[in-house]
């Protein structure tokens, strides 16, 4: 930024003086507020590519201490990582499609204003949100149905996320109907109208719902802990917490004390590993996903 | 056409047939192996909680159960993380049916739920009426004072299993206490061996300049923890009465249960400990801080602390290296009228291997539980594979002639084992199962040695005095631990006693810790008087009836 852009807007009007002060309050709070995120984040880089001894001693900051790939190779000498590391990848992509193609066919129904029994169909949909079977009410529906230790016991239960879907029907309701006019004068079904029109005015929030979706399904640990006694199928956070478990120790069942040292270094560098390991990816996915974020998401108010 | 339907149907009818066809066979005798004598390996269905440390397939463990039982084990997994309430999941789905072994450590109570709740498991107790639990019957001869199954039937006399121990020596005898060794020498004093030395002695590095650096009152003489082992209390109670862990049970002359705090000899701990705290000697700190407090000042470069309590040094840095090696261990003291205990509480048996009520073929299922319950199974299940991982002695002396080897643990056992590569150390392998086996550790971990000398004056493979020193030390205080006619072995009790205990236990041990910490460190407890502190305990915490229940339950278990 230049000095000129500092003092004059963009329409040439001065920025008064108080108005610079109240920026720069406005800059630092925000620089504070970052510093706060950021410096963590650094400090968990920085942790796992130090040696276990510099981080049980709690010597690393900001850069790494002795740096090297310890954590790294420690994680990564775990068996089934890899696959694990396919399965949410499979996962996120399979599943995460599936929700979205359910949600959108769901979603625009009910945005319309044409549909009959509308009120009844969302009260059903909202009773879900606030009561569901409970732990061993879902296994053995999930048994009957012969789901258990599938790749399906993951992908269908979270099929439609009823906040998700609430918030894409507020998004499609203000589509102006104008625009439906417009193409059905000009010979345009429904289907066509759908696909045509609608989803490509709501990129916006289906690239939001998507990583809603996504970050769910990347980080899913529960549906896998109770359904699945097939590690072949484990999605990454099993085998992650799997490893983080067992570098735990408890006394009791420790029979040489130097088991309880040795563990505890490296439990601690471990833990900043996994946490590398498990959400750099996503960590990465942001960024392209931010700038529909700009745009704002929709659940009711009138803005964006 | 209809002759390749014939066809069909004929191989279709073969395949159906040929799952029967290998069913053929049955059960050697008790304690002939093959258990299984049929031409084809039986398969058992196996639910074990999973391991990220273990390899399933190809399993070295596995391979030697199949190859020497005739058996094919298939395994499914339960998580890691709370395997149990996955497993409760299961019991109360019906999805335990495709098991015939739950292969999950339980403790008495929670395999009562399982059997009671759910009736997925199988009582067994009549497969060890029946002697076919040939290996679990020689292990109960063997070590009579381990209530190797009798720790594991509940009140109702049912057995859900074949049990595991583990012993674990150390953790048996975890309050050990630590001595700053240069500032014994540098105050030329004597290691305290009674507790009016040890008085003298915190005194003395009280009022002297005990690490020499010039100043005199820098020294903390005497402080601990709230970590594994790290309470000042049962060190030095044990030198008065004899007080174990969790409800602080012992037995009195005539082999009643009691506890550790109706006796005169604790009411006179815990003024010995008020008198230490009174004087300084004794830091108030010591109830609240926790190992990592306790290491940064026991760990400080200024050396500024006398005596810690732990169950190990290993939570202050590696083995080899200062500060943790300022600290060497005592052992118990003798108090004034000539007690000497270890507080002692062994290492429990839980249920393991449990056969499941639709196991197809229970007998066998159970036998090859029992199978595994022998040294050989934990020198395996622990240790790894003869000679990847251990030795015997005469085989180790006979490769590395001239080597000196000593027991880990002092005592008088014989020296049996050299172990080297702990299979726990390799992050994966495929030679064991981890934890969930059905262990019996007999003497083996007594039985363990090091080697002392390597012809140069060296340690080798217990590469580090620390762990040395430990497992010496450890074996100071198994010599004095309580007798049978002191100890109260674990007790099992019945649904309707647990009910009663339930009301009261915690609340006990919970007034009975805080009341004597409160005196300890001078804040207002009812220790002050005696009587309120008894009247509290009887009248208002049940301590009659928890007493009663307990002496109930091992009267109908241990008394002979």
């Amino acid at each position: 930024m230049t000095a000129a852009h500092k003092t004059v807007r963009k329409n040439k009007i001065g920025i008064t003086h108080s108005e610079k002060i109240f920026y720069f309050a406005v800059n630092l709070v925000l620089a504070l507020f970052f510093g706060m995120i950021l410096l963590p984040l650094i400090n968990i880089v920085a942790s796992s590519f130090s040696t276990a001894d510099a981080v049980g001693k709690g010597k690393v900051l900001l850069w790494p201490v002795q740096p090297t790939l310890e954590g790294y190779k420690a994680v990564f000498t775990y068996k089934g990582i890899w696959r694990a590391y396919g399965n949410t990848i499979f996962y996120t992509v399979v599943g995460t499609t599936m929700d979205m193609a359910m949600t959108l066919m769901c979603a625009y129904p009910l945005a319309r204003r044409n549909l009959p029994l509308k009120k009844p169909v969302v009260m059903l949909f909202m009773f879900t949100m606030l009561f569901s079977g409970g732990m061993i009410p879902s296994y053995i529906l999930m048994k009957n149905l012969g789901l258990l230790n599938t790749v399906w016991c993951l992908l269908l239960p979270g099929l439609i996320s009823v906040y998700n879907l609430i918030v894409c029907r507020t998004f499609m309701q203000n589509i102006p109907t104008d625009i439906e006019e417009a193409a059905k004068i000009d010979g345009c079904s429904d289907i066509r109208y759908f696909f045509s029109m609608v989803l490509p005015l709501s990129t916006t929030v289906m690239a939001v719902l998507s990583l809603y979706y996504a970050v769910g399904h990347w980080n899913e640990y529960f549906n896998p802990w109770l359904y699945l006694t097939n590690p072949n199928l484990y999605p990454l956070q099993m085998i992650l917490r799997t490893i983080l478990i067992q570098n735990s120790f408890d006394p009791e069942s420790v029979t040489s004390e130097e088991d309880i040292l040795g563990n505890k270094a490296l439990q601690d560098l471990l833990k900043y590993s996994l946490i590398i390991v498990s959400s750099a990816p996503i960590l990465m996915a942001y960024p392209w996903v931010k700038r529909f974020f700009m745009k704002g998401v929709m659940l009711g108010a009138l803005k964006g | 056409m209809k002759k390749l339907a014939l066809l069909l149907t004929l191989v279709l009818l073969c395949s159906f047939c040929l799952p029967a066809f290998a069913e053929d066979g049955g059960l050697s005798e008790p304690g002939v192996l093959p258990i299984w004598t049929g031409s084809e390996p039986a398969v058992i269905r196996v639910l074990t909680p999973d391991n990220a440390k273990v390899i399933w397939e190809d399993n070295e463990y596995t391979k030697w159960i199949e190859e020497s039982c005739n058996v094919k084990l298939e395994f499914e997994f339960l998580p890691v993380e709370n395997p149990k309430d996955k497993l409760s999941a299961m019991a109360a789905a019906g999805e335990l049916e495709k098991f015939d072994v739950i292969n999950i450590q339980y403790s008495l109570t929670e395999c009562g739920t399982l059997d009671t709740q759910y009736g997925a498991i199988r009582d067994v107790s009549d497969f060890f009426e029946e002697g076919l639990a040939v290996n679990c019957d020689a292990a109960v001869a063997a070590h009579p004072e381990q209530y190797l199954i009798s720790s594991i039937t509940t009140g109702e006399g049912k057995i859900y299993g074949i049990p595991k121990i583990q012993i674990a020596p150390q953790n048996e005898t975890k309050y050990k206490l630590w001595i700053n060794q240069g500032w014994l020498e540098n105050l030329d004093i004597e290691v305290p061996t009674t507790t009016e030395e040890f008085y003298e002695m915190l005194v003395r590095f009280k009022e002297e300049d005990a690490n020499g650096n010039g100043d005199p009152n820098d020294e903390i003489p005497f402080i601990t923890s709230t970590g594994f082992g790290g309470t000042a209390n049962k060190f030095l109670t044990n030198a008065f009465v004899f007080e174990g862990d969790g409800d602080l049970f012992l037995l009195d002359e005539e082999g009643h249960v009691t506890t550790s705090y109706l006796q005169d000899g604790w009411f006179e701990a815990t003024e010995f400990l008020k008198k230490l705290c009174d004087e300084g000697l004794l830091s108030p700190e010591s109830f609240t801080y926790n190992n990592d407090a306790l290491k940064a000042v026991a760990c400080a470069d200024e050396d500024i602390v006398g005596v810690v309590t732990n169950s190990s040094c290993a939570f202050m840095g590696q083995s080899d290296t200062y500060p943790r090696l300022r600290y060497i261990p005592i052992a118990p003291l003798t108090g004034p009228e000539g007690v000497c205990y270890s507080a002692y509480a062994a290492s429990s048996t839980q249920t393991c291997w449990m056969v499941t009520a639709w196991a197809k073929n229970p007998e066998l299922c159970f036998r090859v539980g029992d199978f595994q319950f022998q040294e050989e199974g934990y020198l395996r299940g622990r240790y790894g594979i003869e000679p990847d991982n251990w030795m015997y002695v005469e085989d180790y002396l006979a490769k590395y002639p001239g080597q000196k080897l000593e027991l880990l643990i002092a005592g008088d056992h014989e020296m049996k084992y050299v172990m080297y590569n702990d299979i726990r150390d390799q992050t994966v392998n495929n030679l064991y199962w981890y934890e969930h086996m059905p262990y019996y550790a007999g003497d083996v971990d007594f039985e363990n040695c090091y080697v002392a000398d390597d012809g140069n004056g060296k340690l080798q493979n217990w590469d580090n005095n620390g762990t040395v020193r430990q497992n010496t030390i450890t074996g100071y205080y198994q010599a004095v631990k309580p007798g049978p006619d002191v100890y109260v072995p674990t007790l099992a009790y019945s649904a309707e006693e647990l009910e009663v205990l339930g009301k009261y236990q915690a609340d006990l041990r919970k007034y009975v810790k805080e009341q004597q910490t409160k005196y300890i460190i001078g804040d207002v407890s009812d220790l002050a008087d005696k009587e309120v502190f008894l009247s509290k305990l009887y009248n208002e915490l049940g301590l009659q009836q928890v007493l009663d229940i307990a002496d109930a339950a091992y009267q109908r278990q241990y008394a002979k």
